[in-house]
């Protein structure tokens, strides 16, 4: 029963893939339905498998780790309600993001199913490829956008290849390490790769030359299989890998403080270059970068708030990534695909939408009674205990992040309306997302605690 | 004749497929030449690898070692997945001039013929700077192998070293003057299978789960690579990332 879940999504996803293949669903309402059905079922069933109770196995082997499933879950019902999201705004009518999404959740389980790290890496690199369909199927059918998006997706893959190619070198490094404990400076190297590798997978500053063009040019959704699904896995893998290794960076203040100084100035400075930038997606990858950049800091740190911090972090960052991308797919649904150049006071046309948009960039601000509110507290108290300057660093780059934001926020949101432009209503089922999306956030901003214990309990 | 073991006689044979393979892979952009390119240094990059991995106890796959196998027929497989992409784009830049001819049969496309005329021969004029970049990179490349190789030797073997080294760096330079999209994968192959042979040249033991989920992630890449060709050509006409950027400005401005 347990080894059910790893082929599960997979022939799902080819069952989909023929049944597409048949009935298009950009001809066949049923199969668009049905693009949503399947792939939610077989998530619900991937759950079900994931917390059923095991007969023991061998953890040096396979198996997952407690946080490998809390976030699992996470994953997939966030996924879930994605695929909810991407019916009415007709991101399925391609047929390809339903098959993509199971497909990408199906590797990243087995990544972290599988105790071999040469393994895992390669089912996140995997996972990176075939999340490219979805980048370059939902591009719209614009020339310029196409051709943007397709650059965009080229860049993603050579920082896929990187990432895949540094870690492989890291990990033989260790193995070399681990045949002979008397060459001490493989481990400098192997820290080095290791965290080149992961601040390009993660887009941490200044290894994120390749997000700012994707998130600009390709929709939302697939943006969140991009930098919300991978990302979030890849730092559930460098979790248990650096606790597998403590004497990597856990146990290794000298080495773990070169990535702290990295995580901290890449999120400072991705904050500021955020407020620079002359597109809504260029933004939000410099936002999201700062918050990545933040998570290396806090996963680093030799405190166990800064541990916690960063992960729950990362459970909010994904939330609030699916309700930002969500209510801009939306946006752009309602302009017909056009772009935000010059468009000013869309809050009045679409009010749930820049609701939706407002709150997630108020929460990765880390705004109090936000759910983000809770995890960038903690990150900033670890480095308060590092000293007050890395704390400022740390606030520094919060509130950059904040004011590009809100900067952006204000330009295209408020102020008077554009004449002349023409927008579709918003579809309501979509809608209904947005306001869950926003009453979660409100809910965990509210109340972090339980899921807080959870985190820590997983931590331990 | 033994073809998986490298001795005294036939290494420079291995040297001289291995470098020949690169400067092609680098330098030209015919896809008829790229493909056998790629799959020579495949096979050869395998040979090398099996020769330097000292395990002990190897996966044998009746007479070849496993890792020989995967890596050859991931090779060729991706070779045979590049040369189909390139005949499927041959025979859509055919189409598209069979509708051309259409539209100047109708009389409708004498403008139309006029810039695609300028263009071709913009295209096929013989540049220097098309060759003169990548061979500058093969160089510097080739530079940055000695020294990294007589520098920051690891793994005891010079010639171990001096591939893994010679495949990143050749990979890197083909990645910065590469433009188009057929090129970049390439690129990202040569780079890939330097890591592969690091696996081979400092891990203890094949484990046959990770040999084959590399060959599988070479052709996922592959795939891939022809999947994006095929679509950028059929909507823009070129391979050319920037090029197809350029026209549509130009579209626009018009």
């Amino acid at each position: 029963m347990p080894f059910l879940i790893l082929p599960l999504p997979f022939i799902l996803t080819g069952f989909i893939v023929g049944f597409e293949f048949v009935f298009s669903p950009a001809r066949f309402e049923f199969s668009r339905r049905l693009m949503v059905v399947w792939p939610i079922v077989a998530l619900a069933a991937m759950i079900t498998l994931l917390w059923l109770p095991t007969p023991d196995v061998d953890l040096n082997l396979f198996g997952f780790s407690a946080l490998a499933k809390l976030f699992l879950t996470l994953l997939y019902v966030l996924t879930g309600v994605a695929l909810l999201a991407a019916y009415p705004l007709g991101v399925l009518d391609t047929g390809r993001f339903a098959p993509v999404s199971l497909a990408v959740c199906g590797l990243l389980q087995a990544g972290l199913y599988l105790a071999n790290p040469f393994l895992v890496t390669l089912c996140i690199v995997a996972a990176s490829f075939i999340s490219l369909i979805a980048v370059v199927d939902l591009a719209g059918t614009k020339e310029e956008q196409f051709v943007k998006a397709v650059r965009s997706a080229v860049r993603y893959l050579i920082a896929s290849v990187l990432f895949g190619l540094t870690l492989f070198i890291a990990l033989v490094f260790l193995e070399r390490l681990r045949l002979d404990p008397q060459l001490t400076g493989v481990i400098k190297i192997v820290v080095a790769l290791l965290t080149v590798g992961f601040a390009v997978r993660l887009g941490v500053f200044p290894f994120n030359l390749w997000l700012p063009e994707l998130l600009e040019e390709i929709n939302g959704l697939a943006g969140f299989l991009v930098v919300g699904l991978i990302n979030a896995a890849a730092t559930v893998f460098l979790f248990d890998f650096l606790q597998r290794n403590p004497a990597l960076l856990f146990d290794n203040y000298n080495q773990a403080q070169a990535v702290m100084y990295l995580g901290l100035a890449g999120a400072a400075l991705a904050g500021l270059l955020a407020l620079a930038q002359n597109g809504m997606g260029k933004m939000l990858a410099y936002i999201i970068s700062s918050d990545y950049g933040l998570i290396l800091f806090g996963l680093a740190s030799p405190h166990t708030t800064g541990k916690s911090g960063a992960l729950y972090s990362l459970a909010n960052l994904l939330l609030l990534q699916l309700l930002i991308f969500t209510s801009l797919s939306l946006i752009y649904y309602c302009l017909r695909s056009n772009s935000l150049e010059g468009v000013t006071g869309l809050g009045r046309r679409m009010p749930i939408a820049a609701v939706g948009l407002m709150v997630g960039l108020l929460g990765m601000g880390g705004v109090p009674l936000l759910s983000g509110f809770a995890g960038k507290y903690l990150i900033i108290q670890s480095a308060a205990q590092e000293g007050i300057w890395w704390a400022l660093a740390a606030g520094v780059g919060v509130a950059l992040s904040l004011m590009a934001a809100l900067r952006y926020f204000h330009r295209h949101f408020m102020g008077n309306d554009t004449p002349g432009l023409r927008t579709r209503p918003e579809p309501r089922a979509a809608t209904a997302l947005v306001l869950a999306l926003v009453f979660a956030v409100l809910l965990f901003g509210l109340w972090p605690a339980p899921a807080l214990d959870l985190i820590n309990s997983a931590i331990k | 004749m033994d073809f998986l073991t490298i001795n005294q006689n036939n290494y420079v044979v291995f040297l001289i497929l291995l470098f020949g393979s690169s400067v092609i892979l680098a330098v030209y952009k015919d896809w008829s030449l790229l493909t056998p390119a790629l799959v020579i240094q495949f096979l050869t990059v395998a040979v090398i690898a099996n020769d330097l991995n000292e395990t002990t106890v190897r996966v044998m796959l009746g007479a070849i070692p496993l890792a020989v196998f995967l890596k050859g027929i991931s090779g060729v497989i991706a070779g045979v997945i590049f040369f189909l992409t390139g005949y499927a784009l041959i025979v859509e830049r055919r189409e598209y001039r069979a509708e051309q001819l259409e539209e100047e049969m109708n009389d409708r496309g004498r403008l139309r013929r006029l810039f695609y005329r300028m263009q071709t021969t913009q295209a096929n004029q013989f540049r220097y700077v098309d060759y003169v970049l990548p061979i500058g990179a093969i160089i510097i490349a080739a530079g940055a192998t000695y020294a990294l190789a007589t520098l920051v030797p690891f793994s005891g073997n010079i010639l171990g070293d001096f591939v893994f080294y010679w495949l990143g760096c050749v990979g890197i330079a083909i990645l910065v003057v590469g433009r188009d999209i057929l090129k970049l994968g390439v690129g990202l192959m040569v780079a890939l299978n330097g890591a592969d042979l690091l696996y081979a040249l400092l891990r203890n033991g094949d484990s046959p789960v990770v040999l084959a989920a590399s060959a599988a992630i070479t052709i996922l890449l592959a795939l891939l690579v022809s999947y994006l060709a095929i679509l950028f050509y059929t909507k823009m006409k070129t391979l050319n990332l920037g090029e197809g950027l350029q026209r549509k400005t130009r579209r626009s401005r018009a």
